[in-house]
């Protein structure tokens, strides 16, 4: 019997341990996470708990952590799969053991031949650990999603090792299943030699006879060799229920229905988390195989806590430390920064900041990791990589100074503790933006640098969220494509779980919000622990929980998709749904987080190659770092940049001005004008339907308006109800006020209203007396979703703090409120003020070079919020000339086409930049549909040889397909070549010539040569048809009909999504306008609360968490854009029309508030047209 | 649609299987309702539910056919289609293509669907104006052709006709031309006569108005040598064969009227070229026929034929198996002991024992007979306890030929843990072994289960019981021979 003790001081028995269970990392292959599997073994009693993943460590840390928090030993281990060299024979029952028993594993046969076998390895110390992690990098490297490690390499790594013998797939339990007892015992002891005696054999008793019979077998094996045996139950859900939820997974797994899976599914639902007391009954002829299991736990010490990174060495002159390094670094880069005798210069503030900034830095022996830093921005500067440090790392003078970031943060007066304190566990968070079409050569600098031993990018596990839940639910239950996809666009919400109970018609789910980001979804009150305290539990209720609408009587979704809810497969799917919710479903690559480590990293964390070329990552994700003391660095890609990079390169070309962005005039009103007037589409930031709702009643004015900009749009401060106050008391509607005297110095330059992460702290800091560092811990408690207990713990401390400085009960829980709704989904100032620069410098751009940013904004995409049609739009809005693309023009992206400047220059006196026209924008090949890398690169080698001449000169220099060469006519690129037909008529007079040409051989009535004479030697064929088009045949390019002005549009979206030949909704003016169907300028001019009807293209439906259900649409006609704000109950009954018609018809009640216009709709249309609406993007619920 | 996303949309839905030889007798019987108005009549093959029908020489003012027009031709054909789907439709055109377009369009392309007739005439030489206003879907081609013409602002057929024969094949090829001459009237599908020969048939009258078979089944014999021996004469086999009863009831009794008559069709797995088991099938039809009158006389016609090929042999010869003689002798069994009798055993993979394998009646009757496994009584073989394939030998097998009971009988057994004793059909029965049990538990979305089973051996040596417990009890599911 072990004991243990629990968090709460509890002293734990158990008489069972649990060595071989999987969690829903053994991918398609378990259906539990790793904290419901511990939260049923501490329901259960267990002292301990071994995770055995399939070749897998991802999901140890969360396992680790919820054993601590429930005072369970973590036995850390994986199901290895190894190969025994050449095939064994074994006889047709072991097979059928492992089919049955095993069926969910899903016995490969390719497998099978190769001999590949499961074993079950148990990390007994820090290098047993290292070497599980290593055999698993090992096994991985190969094929991708066939792992496997020899028995030579197996051997080399298995010291500190516990091994047992394995499910069914195991080679021992084969031969035993075969009746090859000697075989068996061979086997076993090639193990016991690998292992040093290190091995048990496993038995299991899924009530399967023959299960029974194999373990008789493996016990006598056991008794022959003198070494223990152990009974696992080989855990793959933590509750017999769960078992649907296996067996949904095993469908996806074999690509089947569940009708069709047959014995591929296990035969019963034993294969979960038992009771001591259950494997105790189960196995009461032979108890020792239970008691053997606590003898094992006991050997395996090893727990996560013994893993202890560091970071690699930076490369150093000889005798020089880190820390001297890097303070001449930082002593340089802060003479540069600041000069003296300047205004805004050095002073004693900085040397003072700098010095303690050092310190710290000092202290926390991280000056290595501010060097690699800085090596890798020094890195990316050299390239001409345009990069810039955001997030927390703002907050550091050593940042700037090092150039990492680019906000002052003592100008801006920001916290250096929100960054890095000496009370923080973790590592700092330094995130640097690339330029997102450049960041790979950053990426592989690092590779090459470190060495992929050392270094590998963190992975982010993707799960199942609303749509694909329901998607692959309903496939499995046999439903169609259609159905299952009707269905997810009708119930999706933001995670499986809330779907699962839209699905049941519960009325919970009405409050919920769009789908995607499960971080968003957390109401305010669920992360209130409610089991704290008294005033958090009321607090809870009086001032976060959202009344939810009431459900309708009858399931709506099911009705809407047309299901019949008393089929008991439709039934089942909500059960389904919610039973995936939050489940892995597939490795994906974190969008820039890399680790570093001086040690094997493999030795730390199984590394595996990505799906993308020449990546590697790790098994964890960036939330498993923290615990893990890894230190991450954030390579992110940022289109912004990009943007930028190309803007400024086509500034400096077309108009010989070079834009130096640090030199901005970051006060031009003009600039400002536009942001006040929500004309910010292509903008940085503030571009989204939110930020231009919020930007009129804002009206920034200065530059720190726009970092409260950037940070009021978030779901911290929207679920906190500060958007609101903030805006009244900037527009003077309500005073400003304070909850407490003392926190007017923290609150007074966001008006008493808390915005940034920092304010939070600070407030915890003045008002509840936390250091610095306890403040952090704070905001780090309560954005973490893993940790309940210690945030429970921390808010009770804050609240009892503010108690203690004689703030009153119900303020400090307003306070607590306040900072609980941003802790993490807010920015931290520094963020925001990163941020806001890219802002400034993209309106600015936008604002002075309107054709350069939009070239370049339409060459960086995909980026931002809208599509190219939406800014071609919004472009020709603002005066910019936009030409068609044009095979004799265009590249393959688009161009700047000036005018006057190169004649000028020629004659060696350029003028003014000012006064040279603006240039135009031509479209480039890019656009066209169809068309890919490779045609990019066919494109580019054929133009090199000189202009096109013809149709057929462009068709038998490319050589396109005849799909793409269709396309380019119908998109108007070869309009070029016709100049002397009607403009209506030119695409179909070069398609005509495209199809002619791109064909191969000629037919008898039309020889290549097309000759009269051939014609008519041929005209026998069919006589009498030729006779009745024989006055046509010479002009048939001609008796083509002209195109309409709607067909021309329909083709441009058709090709390219874009059309320059008028906006969909202008074909349709004259028919709406009778109807009292109003353009988005008219709407503008109406007044409020008038009843109105508008019509456009849906460019945007979004559904935000925040938003308690309500979905906004923005609606783009040929004058511009409004937003449409819809009720949750007007959306649930017509949601399928919302969220699949391109051209939508809305009547509603006219919101005008402070110039902000929203259209309230009552009433919905779908508009049926063939303007090419249908293949114009929408930006829908992301 | 598959059954389930059916299903999801209605729980009640009942399921029947496609079947395809109800769908061909019923084209058969069409047809033949159709030959009695034009002797040309040519079902679209793919497409149940066309016909092209002759009807040349029914011209308006024609008096060729008994003075009927096409109008009147038409209407008939009309009464004759109504059989057939109460909304028929009909259109005499030049060409199958405009006919076809005409029965879904009526009189012109932009006649409004309530008004359309179900009868339509194009008149002659007119299909090509016709056709003119129909929409470019009603030509076939492919996609990208389909496509590419859109593109082009080519919407409709006679906009198609209009572009020139060579500018079409210098784009699209010969797939193109052919197109392009269908747009132009240029069809070259035709209904072809029915039925021009008079199939093999021997037709013979009895001596005496007969109110048995026993009379028919002796003609019967001779006249099925005949026609084989005629046929093998020809290097052909027999693959269909009809038999037509003239029955002696009142609706002959007329001057007028022609004799009652009655047919029914013997549809053979595989061609025959052998009386005896030939005569067997006739048999096997004659005997369940009930007669509503006398039989005056019978007529056997081969309605289908098939090159003649293979040894014929004998049944029991184990050397090699005579598939035409085993369908004979299957069909004596038929005859014997009634029509649902022969059944195959058809393997499902899964859990659940009743539903793991199943008695599919037998139609293909050779792999039936050549199947070891073949037995004459309800119930399954299958792979018993799929996981346990010692403890209950895997594949129903001639030695361990699974016997399931459907449903499973209640039965009492005294030891909840392992049964000793039980009682089954009033008959208390000793277990002298029990292996057991396995748990087997699934079809959760459907009607789940989930049973614990026991193979018992009884102490009378009559085969191993396959039992089991759920919530609801102890049940014997079936037994081993």
């Amino acid at each position: 019997m072990t004991d243990n003790q629990t968090s709460d001081g509890r002293r734990q028995t158990s008489e069972y341990v649990e060595l071989h269970c999987h969690s829903a990392y053994s991918l398609l292959d378990g259906a539990a996470l790793p904290e419901t599997l511990i939260e049923r073994a501490a329901e259960l009693g267990y002292s301990a708990l071994a995770l055995t993943d399939h070749d897998e460590l991802g999901g140890v840390v969360r396992f680790a952590q919820a054993a601590d928090e429930r005072g369970i030993r973590a036995i850390i281990g994986a199901e290895l799969t190894y190969s025994a060299g050449a095939p064994r024979r074994i006889r047709s029952s072991s097979s059928q053991l492992i089919r049955a028993a095993g069926a969910a594993e899903n016995v490969n046969p390719r497998a099978e031949r190769a001999a590949e076998y499961h074993i079950v390895l148990l990390a007994q110390d820090r290098e047993g650990y290292g070497n599980l992690s290593t055999l698993i990098t090992l096994g991985r490297s190969k094929t991708r999603g066939e792992p496997c490690v020899d028995l030579e390499t197996l051997a080399r790594h298995a010291k500190g090792l516990f091994a047992l013998t394995g499910c069914p797939r195991g080679l021992v339990p084969s031969l035993a299943a075969s009746g090859d007892v000697d075989a068996a015992c061979d086997a076993t002891a090639t193990l016991l030699d690998i292992f040093d005696r290190r091995v048990a054999i496993e038995c299991w008793d899924h009530g399967l006879p023959e299960e029974h019979r194999t373990s008789q077998t493996l016990i006598a094996v056991a008794r022959a060799l003198d070494i223990p045996w152990v009974v696992t139950n080989d855990v793959h859900y933590a509750r017999a229920r769960d078992r649907m939820v296996h067996d949904v997974l095993a469908c996806l797994k074999h690509k089947r229905t569940l009708d069709d899976m047959g014995t591929r599914l296990r035969p019963n639902a034993e294969w979960y988390l038992k009771s001591a007391a259950q494997m105790k009954r189960r196995w009461q002829h032979a108890p020792t195989g239970i008691t053997n299991t606590l003898a094992i736990a006991e050997r395996c010490q090893f727990r996560m806590a013994h893993v202890v990174p560091t970071l690699p060495a930076f490369p150093l002159p000889p005798g020089v430390s880190p820390d001297e390094y890097l303070e001449r670094l930082v002593e340089q880069g802060a003479r540069e920064r600041w000069p003296e005798n300047m205004d805004g210069g050095r002073t004693a503030e900085h040397d003072r900041q700098l010095a303690h900034e050092l310190q710290v830095i000092r202290t926390l022996r991280l000056a290595g990791f501010f060097l690699i830093m800085w090596d890798i921005v020094r890195f990316a500067r050299r390239r001409g990589i345009l990069c810039q440090g955001r997030g927390s790392a703002a907050n550091s003078a050593v940042c700037f100074c090092l150039g990492i970031t680019a906000v002052d943060p003592i100008k801006l007066g920001l916290l250096f503790e929100r960054f890095l304190s000496e009370e923080r566990t973790e590592a700092p968070d330094i995130d640097v933006d690339f330029a997102h079409e450049e960041r790979e050569h950053v990426i592989q600098y690092v590779y090459e640098k470190y060495g992929r031993d050392h270094a590998a990018m963190v992975c982010e596990q993707i799960t199942w969220k609303s749509r694909s839940a329901v998607r692959d639910a309903a496939r499995v239950l046999g439903f169609s494509v259609q159905q299952a996809d009707r269905l997810a666009t009708l119930a999706d919400r933001h995670s499986a779980r809330e779907t699962a109970a839209a699905l049941r018609g519960e009325a919970a789910a009405f409050s919920a919000g769009p789908p995607g980001r499960m971080k968003y979804s957390a109401v305010p009150s669920e992360r209130i622990p409610r089991s704290s305290s008294p005033l958090i539990r009321a607090a809870g209720a009086a001032e976060n929980v959202n009344p939810a609408p009431k459900a309708p009587a009858e399931n709506n979704l099911l009705y809407l998709a047309g299901l019949d809810a008393s089929d008991k497969r439709v039934q089942l799917l909500a059960d389904l749904v919610g039973g995936l919710h939050q489940l892995p479903r597939h490795r994906s690559i974190h969008v820039g987080g890399f680790v570093l480590t001086k040690e094997p990293l493999a030795t730390i964390v199984p590394i595996e190659p990505a799906s993308m070329k020449d990546r590697t990552v790790i098994q964890w994700e960036k939330d498993d770092l923290d615990p893990m003391r890894l230190v991450k660095i954030d390579l992110l890609g940022l289109g912004m940049l990009t943007l930028l990079q190309k803007c400024i390169t086509y500034v400096r070309k077309t108009r010989g001005v070079t834009v130096d962005l640090a030199q901005l005039d970051m006060a031009d009103q003009a600039v400002f004008d536009d942001m006040c007037n929500a004309d910010t589409i292509g903008v940085f930031q503030i571009e989204s339907r939110a930020q231009m709702n919020t930007l009129p009643r804002l009206k920034p004015r200065t530059f720190y308006d726009l970092v409260v900009e950037v940070a009021l749009i978030r779901p911290g401060p929207i679920q906190g109800d500060m958007v609101h106050p903030y805006l009244r008391r900037r527009a003077g509607i309500e005073p400003v006020t304070y909850p407490h005297p003392s926190l007017e110095p923290i609150l007074k330059r966001t008006l008493g209203v808390p915005l940034f992460q920092e304010q939070g702290m600070q407030v915890a800091i003045v008002a509840a007396g936390f250091t610095p560092g306890e403040a952090d811990i704070l905001r780090k408690a309560m954005g973490h979703k893993r940790s309940h207990e210690r945030m429970a713990a921390i808010c009770q401390k804050l609240i009892e703090g503010m108690k203690r400085n004689g703030i009153a009960e119900d303020i400090a829980l307003r306070i607590y409120h306040q900072i609980n709704a941003f802790a993490d989904y807010g920015f931290p100032e520094s963020h925001a003020a990163s941020f806001a620069l890219l802002v400034y410098a993209s309106a600015y751009l936008k604002h002075y070079y309107a054709p350069e940013f939009t070239a370049a904004l339409l060459n960086s995409q995909p980026m931002g919020f809208y599509a190219p049609g939406t800014i071609i739009e919004d472009a020709k809005r603002h005066g910019v000339k936009v030409r068609a693309i044009n095979v004799l023009r265009s590249g393959w992206d688009h161009s700047l086409e000036g005018r006057g400047r190169r004649s000028r220059e020629e004659r060696g006196d350029p003028p003014p930049s000012s006064l040279l026209p603006p240039p135009s924008v031509r479209l480039g090949l890019r656009l066209v549909k169809g068309l890919g890398s490779k045609a990019r690169e066919i494109f580019e080698v054929a133009r090199s040889d000189g202009p096109f001449t013809s149709v057929e000169d462009f068709v038998q220099r490319t050589r396109f397909d005849r799909r793409s060469l269709r396309h380019l006519a119908m998109a108007g690129a070869f309009d070029g070549f016709l100049k002397t037909e009607p403009d209506l008529k030119k695409r179909r007079s070069a398609l005509w010539e495209v199809l002619d040409a791109a064909r191969g051989d000629a037919g008898p009535l039309a020889p290549r040569s097309n000759s009269r004479s051939a014609r008519s030697a041929a005209e026998h064929v069919n006589p009498r048809a030729e006779r009745a088009a024989e006055n046509t045949s010479e002009r048939q390019g001609a008796r083509l009909p002209a195109m309409s002005p709607g067909e021309l549009t329909e083709a441009d979206y058709r090709m390219t999504g874009v059309s320059l030949n008028g906006h969909p909704m202008a074909h349709l003016r004259a028919l709406l306008a009778p109807n009292g169907v109003l353009t988005t300028a008219q709407i503008a001019r109406a007044r409020d609360g008038d009843r109105v009807a508008v019509a456009g293209l849906v460019i945007c439906r979004q559904r935000p968490g925040t938003a308690k259900g309500f979905v906004f649409l923005t609606l783009e006609d040929e004058v511009g854009l409004v937003n449409v704000v819809i009720t949750p109950q007007r959306f649930e009954r017509q949601a399928l029309l919302i969220s699949t018609t391109p051209l939508l018809l809305v009547r509603g009640v006219l919101q005008i508030e402070q110039r902000v216009v929203n259209v309230r709709a009552e009433r919905f249309r779908g508009l049926q047209a063939e303007l090419g609406a249908e293949y114009a993007k929408s930006h829908d619920f992301h | 649609m598959t059954v389930a996303e059916a299903h999801a949309l209605c729980a009640t839905l009942e399921v029947l299987p496609w079947d395809d030889a109800v769908v061909h007798a019923a084209i058969a019987t069409a047809t033949a309702r159709f030959v009695g108005v034009s002797p040309q009549v040519s079902p679209v093959a793919g497409t149940p539910g066309m016909w092209w029908i002759g009807a040349s020489g029914f011209a308006v003012g024609s008096h060729s056919a008994g003075g009927r027009g096409e109008a009147s031709f038409a209407a008939g054909l009309l009464v004759a289609a109504r059989d057939w789907h109460p909304r028929a439709r009909i259109a005499i055109a030049d060409t199958c293509i405009a006919a076809r377009a005409a029965t879904w369009s009526g009189a012109s392309f932009d006649q409004a669907a309530t008004m359309r007739s179900p009868l339509t005439i194009i008149p002659a030489g007119g299909d090509a104006e016709y056709l003119a206003s129909a929409p470019l879907t009603l030509l076939p081609m492919d996609a990208e052709m389909r496509d590419a013409l859109r593109a082009l602002g080519v919407r409709t057929v006679g906009q198609f006709a209009d572009l020139s024969a060579s500018d079409v094949e210098q784009r699209w090829g010969d797939d193109g031309l052919a197109t392009w001459r269908l747009a132009h009237g240029d069809d070259p599908r035709r209904p072809v006569l029915a039925r021009l020969d008079e199939p093999p048939h021997v037709e013979m009258e009895l001596a005496a108005p007969a109110a048995t078979m026993e009379p028919v089944l002796f003609l019967v014999r001779p006249a099925v040598e005949r026609l084989v021996t005629h046929l093998v004469s020809e290097s052909r086999a027999i693959a269909a064969l009809a038999i037509t009863l003239t029955l002696d009831d009142a609706r002959g009794a007329l001057p007028t009227a022609q004799a009652h008559t009655v047919t029914r069709e013997i549809r053979l797995p595989r061609p025959l070229a052998r009386a005896a088991p030939l005569f067997e099938r006739c048999r096997g039809l004659l005997s369940r026929w009930e007669l509503s009158a006398s039989v005056t006389a019978v007529r056997l016609t081969v309605v289908l034929t098939a090159p003649f090929t293979g040894e014929q042999g004998h049944l029991l010869d184990t050397s090699w198996r005579d598939p035409g003689a085993a369908d004979a002798a299957l069909e004596r069994v038929r005859v014997e002991l009634g029509p649902d009798v022969v059944v195959k055993p058809m393997s499902r993979d899964g859990y659940a024992l009743e539903r793991s394998g199943n008695w599919s009646e037998e139609t293909d009757s050779y792999s039936a007979a050549a199947s070891p496994r073949m037995q004459f009584s309800a119930g399954a073989s299958r792979r018993i306890l799929s996981s346990s394939s010692q403890l209950i030998r895997a594949e129903g097998t001639a030695e361990n030929a699974f016997r399931l009971l459907d449903p499973p009988e209640h039965i009492d057994v005294d030891d909840p843990d392992a049964p000793r004793r039980m009682r089954w059909r009033g008959r208390a029965m000793s277990i002298i072994q029990s292996v057991g049990p396995e748990r087997l538990s699934g079809d959760w979305w459907k009607d789940g289960f989930s049973r614990d089973y026991w193979r018992c051996e009884r102490d009378d040596d009559a085969g191993e019981l396959v039992l089991y417990r759920d919530a609801a009890g102890w049940w014997v599911q079936g037994w081993y021979d």
